[in-house]
């Protein structure tokens, strides 16, 4: 049985990889704001990813790799400053659940001590 | 454009930033025109220009209803039941929208002189009042801030969210 590198832990590093990916291609995007002929270009990997969930399960979601697509909009810095602060907070939010799956597995390790 | 999982409370102060930034570029516009003169009868003269907004329409805000009841699990038959379970709902922040629009006002200055004068000695200059042009960047600028706030509050309400 795998009890540390689960599919859940698995699928939890999946979506951290897709929003670093996410907030590297914002920085680009910030970074070539004033760039001419630059258009906004944005990482996608979410509906793969549940759709993959719902037709194949935990081992379809495992193997989706976020893609990065050239939109034709122009940047506009306050929507990229705004989106940083989302993948942000959404990758705090998946840290947050792999640190509480982990303090599980160490609870459950160390915990007859109490 | 900003994507469709963002929060809508990011989305609506998003066309918030988007307007105030506008009327601060066409406030800047008709200042730095406030003086350009045309040639009688020529067609490229500057005309004054304002950023006309407009609230959002009410259809959105019952799809901001429809995309948060699709969330809800039905247990009860009376319960209201929505179009397609699961399926997000396109969902648009709440903000305004605006377009700009050019006023054919104009205001006439005897000049004789001036190569643009027409048969009277008048030169036509576009209607540009300082006063109200300085009066929109201020209050431009505040309602800047603001939306800058709201999206920090929605920021650190988030933030809090993430430490239960």
């Amino acid at each position: 049985m795998n009890i540390i590198n689960t599919n859940h832990a698995q699928l939890l590093a999946k979506t951290m990889n897709g929003y670093s990916l996410r907030q590297k291609i914002t920085a680009t995007n910030i970074a070539n704001a004033d760039t001419p002929g630059y258009k906004r270009h944005e990482v996608y990997f979410e509906e793969a990813m549940s759709e993959a969930m719902q037709t194949i399960g935990l081992n379809g979601a495992k193997t989706i790799e976020p893609s990065i697509v050239q939109t034709d909009q122009k940047v506009v810095l306050e929507d990229e400053l705004i989106e940083q602060s989302d993948t942000q907070l959404r990758f705090q939010l998946v840290t947050k659940a792999l640190r509480h799956h982990y303090s599980l597995i160490r609870n459950s390790i160390t915990g007859n001590n109490r | 454009m900003i994507p469709e999982r963002l929060s809508s409370t990011f989305k609506t102060a998003a066309q918030g930033l988007a307007l105030q930034r506008e009327r601060i570029a066409v406030a800047s516009q008709n200042i730095a025109n406030a003086r350009t003169s045309a040639a009688p009868g020529s067609r490229s003269i500057y005309r004054l220009r304002e950023v006309v907004t407009q609230a959002p329409k009410t259809q959105q805000f019952f799809d901001i209803l429809e995309g948060a009841k699709s969330s809800l699990k039905i247990t009860d038959t009376q319960h209201m039941r929505s179009a397609d379970g699961l399926v997000a709902q396109k969902r648009g922040g709440l903000g305004p929208s605006f377009e700009i629009v050019e006023q054919e006002k104009f205001r006439y200055e005897y000049d004789p002189n001036h190569p643009d004068a027409d048969d009277n000695g008048m030169v036509k200059y576009p209607d540009i009042d300082m006063v109200k042009e300085m009066a929109i960047m201020v209050s431009a600028n505040r309602l800047y801030e603001a939306n800058l706030s709201s999206i920090e509050a929605e920021k650190e309400l988030l933030k809090k969210s993430l430490e239960i």
